[in-house]
């Protein structure tokens, strides 16, 4: 017989199964490299990524002429998003970790949805693909979102379904309003002995904390009484809270009498201030040398608190 | 012709795809295995007792009293700390405000008479298998140490610097 021109059945059922072998190969093989983005660790990184962001960087911004850090006075050139303070907006120093900028966080507040999701990198690309993931980022004190200004500080959504939620939470100095220190020798009454008026000149933004230290006292129980914001009496711990520290112990909440090596502490909330307002503190058996009101405005820098930043990714 | 110990195509494909399989199988779950979650939750201890630190340091007065520079200026370096017996509280006090759910101890590391010295100052314990360490450093002068009231015998002409040491674990 001539055996020439066949194929051995043999042969064809090898092909057949080396063909099948070989697509499966090529077809998992590409699969092994696949990187982390996709499964649950990406999640990780994303949550770690944007809370070092917010609280190390204090962003930055450029066009074709100028750039600095100071993004928040110009968004929409604005390239990465940090909340850190920055002393001098045209250089990249990160010196300021973990201080957060108020200006900063007020405009991360305010920004659109497309931008915080881009900027801060919070989507999966999958094909070219955007695949937004959910997200929370808060700043809180005892649990609860910190007010800055009138804004409560929390972005994003509620999770409701308990899928598997990254969360990473950072301790941070956050800018909640302005501080002035005087020595109640060189602050004065304008009208009353016992009563003393700064003036605001400007817009006052977040809270107003003033120390005030080297009393003149006339009794042994002099003791603080009420504060007016052109001529309206604020309410205790609603519009105000007061601290006194002693010669012993550091700010504690506010008990008479004051002593005059004490050191008084108020802090008025936002939300009541004109743009220019007269604030008048009185006492009791306390004085003040007669004289001109004295201006807050030039002597304030920022006021911290202690808080922590919270940040939860969510597929 | 002596065609014994050969392999047929057919078997050698078998062979092949058994192979790839195998491979496949064992290089893929060698990926998986690394546990994720436990690294992270390590991570995040991690920030939070390095931003602790980190905040201590650079903080005004007006928002923490004591920054770290000055806690430890403040130290006495004759003593040491031993369960229930702090000997730094302004720093322990700060700490226990910041890690709110950790357990730490604090130590400092200098070099005193060429010799590396490690005392505790806030001690709360022996810390488990899991614990986690941060450190700082800080610089002291023999003006700082004198306004703060510690006891390092500093020249006028010389810096010391401390390692201030940060263990800390879950209860």
């Amino acid at each position: 017989m001539d055996d020439r021109g066949q194929i051995a059945l043999d042969f064809l059922f090898g092909m057949a199964l080396f063909l099948i072998a070989f697509i499966f190969t090529m077809q998992f093989v590409p699969g092994l490299f696949v990187s982390d983005s996709t499964d649950e660790t990406g999640i990780a990184f994303t949550a770690y990524r944007t809370a070092s962001i917010l609280s190390e960087d204090p962003g930055w911004w450029e066009n074709s002429t100028k750039k600095g850090t100071d993004w928040e006075d110009h968004v929409s050139s604005s390239t990465r998003i940090g909340l850190a303070v920055d002393t001098i907006p045209e250089t990249r120093l990160t010196d300021t970790i973990n201080l957060l900028s108020m200006d900063k966080s007020l405009r991360f507040m305010q920004l659109d949805e497309d931008t915080v999701v881009t900027k801060l990198g919070l989507y999966d690309s999958i094909n070219g693909k955007h695949i937004r993931y959910g997200y929370n980022i808060s700043i809180n004190q005892d649990g609860n979102p910190i007010l800055l200004n009138d804004t409560l500080f929390v972005r994003g959504e509620i999770n409701t379904d308990s899928v598997d939620v990254f969360k990473i939470e950072r301790l941070a100095l956050v800018e909640t309003g302005t501080f002035g220190e005087y020595d109640a020798h060189s602050i004065y009454s304008t009208g009353n002995a016992n009563t003393t008026t700064l003036s605001i000149n400007g817009s006052q933004k977040g809270k107003m904390v003033i120390d005030i230290s080297n009393f003149t006292t006339t009794s042994p129980n002099s003791s603080f009484e009420n504060i007016y914001i052109n001529g309206t009496l604020l309410s205790d711990s609603t519009d105000y809270v007061v601290y006194l520290k002693n010669s012993s112990n550091g700010f504690e909440p506010y008990s008479p009498p004051i002593m005059s090596d004490n050191t008084l502490r108020l802090e008025i909330y936002p939300m009541i201030f004109g743009n220019s307002s007269l604030v008048d503190i009185e006492f009791e058996d306390v004085t003040f040398a007669a004289g001109p009101a004295m201006e807050y405005t030039t002597s304030k820098e920022p006021f911290y608190e202690l808080a922590q930043m919270m940040v939860k990714v969510w597929k | 012709m002596n065609d014994k110990a050969q392999l047929y195509t057919l078997e050698g494909l078998i062979a092949a795809v058994l192979v790839t399989i195998t491979l496949l199988a064992v290089a893929q779950s060698s990926v998986v295995i690394t546990p994720q979650t436990d690294n992270f939750l390590e991570v995040q201890m991690k920030q939070k007792i390095n931003d602790a630190l980190v905040i201590l340091d650079v903080t005004p007065d007006t928002a923490i009293e004591n920054n770290l520079t000055e806690c430890v200026a403040s130290w006495n370096t004759s003593t040491e700390a031993s369960y229930g017996k702090d000997n730094l509280e302004t720093l322990d006090d700060q700490l226990e405000i910041m890690l709110p759910d950790l357990m730490y101890n604090v130590e400092f590391a200098y070099v005193e008479n060429s010799n590396v010295v490690v005392k505790n100052t806030v001690f709360n314990g022996a810390p488990t298998e899991n614990s986690i360490t941060a450190t700082r450093l800080v610089t002291l002068s023999n003006s700082t140490v004198n306004s703060y009231g510690g006891t390092w015998m500093i020249p006028d002409d010389e810096l010391k610097v401390v390692e201030v040491r940060l263990t800390a674990w879950h209860v």
